[in-house]
């Protein structure tokens, strides 16, 4: 039998994880979630199972979003599809974070409609694989 | 440098634009009259410090009640769902950190600032003088800017 589609919310509000994960499950009830509150723990959870996606925030605690994502590139993780969910939109940020395999780059405070959508591109790109 | 006079109109949008779409309230730049300032009992502040171009902190101060108004329509939650305190606390760190982050990025778009973790507590009220007053869903917000050594 095939692996539920796994993602990772990667936030240090565990408020803001909470509503990512009820967005995620309400665009699509047959995805599994993990959780981490920052980029250490989240790179622990991919040490132990398997991930097909990570939604991150940047600016956490202990290891942020942009460390995270370098450390999946040292590591390797490439088929992990990597996905911005932060409340700094700008160039700089943007351009810090194209060579890093990002997928996509989404803004908060960020609409269901838009985790839906992300969603759909995301298994679009899985499927595609 | 950082003049926080300049910076009043992009920061009463970008608030109303978090409680618009994350908190689901209506929020508009509006001083309150001192009844309204007193008739609210309990304050809680969440502060964010940004650095960058420039530094400095961005305080918001709401009453306590609008606090747990707010996480609940974040929440989805039920009227009568008794909510924790520390679930109020994490939410409202992150209204001021979406509101900092939003005001940055659409006033200052070239330039990346690092923003730490808010720190949220309660406090006796308002500070005095804030760069800006919003009416959230009828209750007052105080929101304050100091500039700082980066």
């Amino acid at each position: 039998m095939d692996r539920p589609f796994t993602i990772l919310i990667v936030d240090d509000s565990a408020m803001m994880r909470a509503m990512l994960k009820r967005a995620v499950l309400l665009a699509s009830d047959d995805i599994q979630i993990a959780e981490a509150a920052n980029g250490l723990e989240a790179i622990g959870v991919m040490e132990a199972r398997e991930v097909d996606a990570v939604f991150t925030d940047i600016n956490m605690p202990v290891m942020t979003g942009v460390e995270m994502l370098r450390e999946m590139t040292v590591r390797g993780w490439d088929q992990i599809r990597r996905v911005v969910v932060s409340t700094d939109g700008s160039d700089a940020r943007r351009d810090e974070v194209r060579d890093l395999n990002v997928a996509l780059y989404v803004r908060k405070p960020l609409a269901p409609e838009t985790i839906r959508d992300v969603l759909v591109e995301l298994r679009y790109a899985h499927a595609s694989h | 440098m950082l003049t926080p006079a300049t910076e009043r109109d992009a920061l009463a949008s970008a608030f109303a634009t978090v409680a618009e779409q994350s908190f689901f309230a209506y929020a508009e730049a509006e001083d309150p009259t001192p009844g309204d300032v007193a008739a609210c009992p309990d304050w809680m502040q969440a502060s964010v410090r940004f650095t960058g171009l420039f530094a400095g902190h961005l305080r918001v101060t709401v009453p306590t009640s609008l606090g747990f108004e707010l996480c609940g329509a974040f929440l989805g939650t039920a009227p009568d769902e008794v909510l924790a305190d520390t679930a109020v606390s994490d939410l409202l760190g992150e209204l001021a950190n979406m509101a900092c982050g939003t005001w940055l990025t659409d006033a200052h778009s070239a330039q990346s600032f690092a923003l730490t973790h808010p720190e949220v507590s309660h406090v006796a009220g308002p500070p005095p003088s804030p760069l800006l007053w919003m009416s959230c869903n009828g209750q007052p917000v105080s929101v304050a800017l100091e500039e700082s050594a980066s």
